[in-house]
């Protein structure tokens, strides 16, 4: 190409000057549209405006009435008298909010749920098996710091979409597997291609304290044991620091260190350069993730925190950032009447939505994560936590610049800013209108199709009313029968059989599994859940697993609950 | 000759005395025992100052200031110590465990939601080694209570020395056991119990399945109801088809008919006033055993005349908001509204922790007079035996304890110690533990 071009230009030079002066300018915008290509801007070949509507800049900084202008993928021009380029399209935003997208702190969004099966576990069908393959795994526990979730995303899905109709463009998403869970990464909720999701990668390492019991899974079992696992890890990186050290200055005569990967992954958190993210709710879980990253020095990133406005003045005094959880603790749906519930959940449940007050009030820079909530309640419960004495502009702060400034891509994300990533939400609202919908969305320049209405949660009916009754008489006929289930443990999947039956007016059912057979009690069925009871026994104790399951049409997902274990989710089908 | 109709009258006497012999005689004591110059604390009566109590025969012969000692006595001079009636445990697991590691030595339960047809007398151990340690703390007689199931079977009342189980019964059976449905699967069942927060299960869940549960039960009873009728018709009727012995049934058939008491094992006020609607359903006589809340529900109780045997007292709070001292203070309220109490251990390593139980609940607003009558004269009425034990008249049951002090202080030693009659030794595992280990060079 480059020869033929050239060979061209002297022909043509030779002859006509003026007419080499204008193929010039065309080659060179050919060859700019070719640089461009393996970039998302080819994605946006248009230019939009959005025109006439009121843009909140940053947090406290407001056009009422102006214009945006993106285009390849950045935002090119904002401000209140800005001339529209002729190419552009416009979007009329007369009566609308246009915020810079927002950033969920923490999430698992693009990563898949299990991990590498290991070979037996899910077909060796017996308990011994399932125990020597926990034992011979023990990254299901332990982690695997050198697992980067940029590595792992698998773009789309139904969580990713129902995510950014709530108007979140951005999420920070790690895999959830072990103790060291990994390397987290940003990422733009829309693309076809991984690799084009990734904003930053990798951000911070995700620390947490699970514990490993899963049918008798290894060390470490106990909390105290977590927090040994975590410090002896990092001393073994130390260790492993200065062999590599001293055998790149010596070379000869010592011997080489053994390459770890595992251990290698874990030198820039202990340099300071990245951060690392632990997950701690509670106040003692944070004072254990202080304790930890002074011992390393190591540059915290406290993410959940729902209890961390009770060790603000700390927190602001270590000036360590916060993901802030705001999965509010709530009163049980189907809590009875009568039934009296403790102060100390009480307490909880009254508390929580101020913490976000009581971190900004201290000065405590934080974003914020949904948690296990639904997107939808993500931003409602961030206007809880206004509600609750959380100022307008640091929930904004939160959701869009604290977020980027903490995930280090302050210049690229969290404001409306010529040069910034053209993350923009469109609402027909104030963010704070709880009636407030997404108009429209754009992500790396790209407008996003919204799902036409964000799904309501399905209310639970009172029993026996009219057409919810017939509804759930035909979701009854559809959930009985024989059902393969195979459930994810990090120990590899287990194909699990379910059966469902109906006997007069009692349901009745068993589960065969390769660790027993367990019959199932307690079972509802209504309104396309299914939930059941069975008594699984685990290494000589009676495990008491409640199986919760959602039927859509012949397939079934969900999640087997084991008290003290952990929760594992399923997916399954109706044999054909 | 002569030498034939000896051996021949021998055989004989042995014979009638081994078949005929009610079922305490044989543990009685043919010994004549007064002790004397002692501060005689009754129960029922007044306190005697200084006094004689006379052993004989196993019973209570003669109680007063002024008694003339029988020549054949032994006499206990006891200057300066106190005579009480022996204290009674009404909720152990005496006899049926003993080492709770080791599963040849549990004997507390049976599988199964109904147990009625069990008898816990013919498990108890008489060579228990709690047994001594109980009675060295003034315990020398306890109900001792099957555990599992929904109906877990039937208690015994027993003296704690004796040869054989025979000896050791006071009486059984004394009550059919309930552990009242709580649908949380703890509670009696067998089942793991996570606490609240690792359990699953929503609290309606949990409501259906104690109702699921309590139908069970009345399903229960009404069958043995109808056993019942139709036992009585065949009686009447003998054209009528032949009926097949079913102990359960059988058992359950004074519990139906109100003539043996229930025990209901249940501890939060909701559940107890379910297990009191119950009771009126099925036209049972109960007698409410744990109740940890059963303040809460106290006039309900005085109104209906349910007694109430509390315990253990020595433990947390029911609910992590409750006053420290709501398990403490749990007697003296339910005193104040009338309702008849006893207290328990719920143990049988430690049923001899007893009296500081009792001790916890006076030094929490019950008066010492009513803890000491919790722990002898109204577990005796509640059990049926007030004409027995549970207080020092003549023709009781001689079983005693001289102490030193208030039995109910922890500073008190019992000097000695008399079941049915006899001195029994104040020797146990734990004092021949502290002589071996003393003697250690």
């Amino acid at each position: 190409m480059a020869n033929f071009s050239l060979s061209l230009v002297r022909r043509i030079t030779t002859r006509r000057p003026w007419r080499f002066a204008a193929l010039f300018l065309a080659l060179t915008a050919l060859a700019l549209a070719f640089l461009h290509t393996p970039t998302a801007q080819l994605d946006s070949p248009y230019a939009y405006a959005i025109k006439d509507a009121q843009i909140i800049v940053s947090a406290g900084k407001i056009i009422r009435k102006g214009t945006v202008v993106i285009r390849n993928g950045f935002i090119t021009d904002v401000g209140e008298n800005i001339k529209i380029p002729a190419d552009a399209r416009i979007i009329e935003g007369a009566g609308t909010f246009v915020y810079a997208g927002f950033i969920d702190g923490y999430t698992n969004l693009g990563i898949p749920a299990a991990p590498p099966q290991t070979p037996g576990s899910a077909s060796g069908g017996n308990r011994q098996a399932a125990i020597a393959a926990a034992q011979a795994q023990p990254d299901a526990t332990h982690g695997d710091p050198s697992e980067a979730a940029a590595e792992q995303i698998k773009p789309g899905g139904a969580s990713v979409e129902e995510e950014r109709s709530v108007g979140v463009t951005t999420a920070l998403t790690s895999s959830k597997q072990g103790i060291f869970a990994g390397q987290s990464a940003l990422i733009n909720l829309a693309g076809d291609e991984a690799a084009k999701l990734v904003v930053r990668a990798p951000v911070s390492l995700t620390v947490q304290f699970s514990t490993g019991r899963f049918f008798g899974g290894g060390y470490p079992g106990s909390l105290m044991g977590t927090v040994a696992f975590i410090r002896q890890t990092f001393y073994d990186a130390i260790h492993y620091r200065d062999e590599v050290e001293r055998y790149n200055k010596t070379k000869r005569g010592v011997p080489r260190p053994e390459s770890d990967k595992k251990l290698a992954a874990l030198q820039p958190a202990l340099r300071g350069e990245m951060p690392v993210f632990f997950i701690a709710n509670s106040d003692n879980d944070i004072r254990r993730a202080l304790q930890i990253a002074d011992e390393f020095k190591l540059k915290p990133i406290i993410g959940g925190a729902l209890y961390g406005y009770r060790l603000a003045a700390t927190l602001k005094a270590k000036n360590i950032p916060v993901v802030l959880s705001v999965d509010f603790p709530q009163r049980p749906s189907d809590w009875p009447e009568d039934e009296e519930e403790p102060l100390r959940v009480l307490r909880a449940r009254a508390e929580t939505p101020k913490g976000a007050a009581l971190l900004a009030q201290a000065g405590v820079k934080f974003a914020f994560t949904s948690g296990s909530l639904r997107p939808a309640d993500f931003l409602n419960n961030i206007r809880r936590a206004v509600e609750n004495g959380l100022s307008k502009d640091d929930a904004l702060k939160a959701l869009t610049s604290n977020a980027a400034e903490l995930f280090g891509v302050g210049e690229q994300l969290g404001t409306i800013e010529t040069g910034k990533i053209a993350n923009l939400v469109v609402l027909s609202d104030e963010l704070w209108a709880r009636d407030a919908t997404v108009k429209h969305l754009f992500i790396d320049g790209n407008p996003i199709e919204l799902k036409k209405e964000p799904p309501t949660p399905p209310r639970t009916g009172k029993p026996g009313q009219g057409a919810q009754g017939t509804k759930d008489a035909a979701a009854e006929i559809n959930a009985l029968g024989e059902w393969e289930l195979v459930v994810k443990s990090p120990q590899g999947d287990m194909a699990v059989k379910l059966l469902l039956q109906k006997d007069g007016n009692n349901f009745s059912g068993a589960l065969h599994t390769p660790l027993g057979d367990a019959a199932l009690r307690d079972i509802s069925i209504s309104g396309g859940q299914v939930r059941a009871i069975a008594s699984i026994n685990i290494d000589g104790q009676a495990i008491e697993a409640t199986l919760s399951g959602t039927i859509a049409g012949n397939s079934m997902h969900g999640t087997i609950l084991l008290p003290q274990i952990g929760a594992f989710d399923f997916t399954g089908s109706k044999p054909k | 000759m002569i030498n034939k109709i000896k051996v021949f009258f021998t055989l004989l006497l042995l014979m009638v005395s081994l078949a005929g012999a009610p079922l305490n005689t044989a543990a009685q004591s043919n010994e004549t025992y007064a002790i004397r110059n002692a501060r005689i604390v009754t129960v029922t009566g007044a306190v005697i100052e200084k006094g004689t109590v006379v052993i004989a025969k196993g019973k209570i012969a003669a109680v007063g200031a002024n008694v003339s000692v029988p020549s054949k006595a032994r006499v206990i001079d006891a200057t300066g110590l106190s005579v009480y009636p022996g204290l009674i445990d009404s909720g152990t697991t005496l006899g049926l465990e003993e080492i709770g590691s080791v599963a040849g030595g549990q004997d507390t339960a049976e599988i199964g939601d109904n147990n009625a047809n069990l008898q816990v007398i013919v498990a108890v151990n008489p060579s228990s080694s709690h047994l001594p340690v109980a009675r060295v703390n003034g315990i020398t007689t306890a109900l001792t209570a099957p555990q599992g199931g929904l109906i877990a079977g039937q208690s015994a009342l027993i003296n704690l020395a004796g040869w054989t189980w025979k000896e050791m019964a006071l009486k059984t059976p004394v009550a059919m056991h309930i552990n009242f449905p709580t649908g949380d699967g703890a509670g009696g069942r067998g089942g793991f119990d996570f606490g609240p927060i690792a359990n699953p299960r929503s609290l309606v869940e949990i409501r259906r399945e104690q109702d699921k549960q309590i139908d069970k039960l009345k399903t229960i009873l009404n069958e043995a109801k109808i056993y019942g009728e139709a036992k009585d018709a065949k009686a009447q009727d003998s054209t009528l088809p032949k009926l097949d012995v079913d102990l359960k049934k059988e058992a359950l058939l004074p519990v139906v008919r109100g003539q043996m008491p229930v025990v209901i094992e249940v501890q939060m006020a909701r559940d107890i006033k379910k297990a009191l609607e119950f009771a009126d359903e099925m036209k049972l006589k109960i007698i409410i055993s744990g109740g940890v809340e059963a303040y809460k529900v106290a006039d309900l109780l005085k109104a209906k005349n349910i007694p109430v045997i509390i315990g253990p007292v020595l433990r947390f709070p029911a609910n992590e908001d409750d006053a420290y001292d709501a398990p403490f203070t749990n007697a003296s309220q339910l005193m104040k509204a009338g309702v008849k109490i006893a207290f328990q251990t719920s143990d049988s390593a430690n049923s001899r922790n007893l009296p500081y139980h009792a001790g916890m609940a006076a030094a929490f607003g019950l008066s010492k007079e009513d803890a000491l009558k919790a722990l002898t004269i109204y577990p005796a009425e509640i059990w049926g035996v007030a004409d027995k034990i549970g207080s020092i008249e003549v023709g009781k049951v001689a079983n005693l304890i001289i102490t030193d002090g208030d039995p109910l202080e922890i500073i008190t030693q019992i000097k000695h110690l008399f079941i049915n009659g006899h001195q029994v030794p104040l020797t146990s595992r734990h004092t021949e533990l502290y002589e071996k280990y003393k003697a250690r060079p």
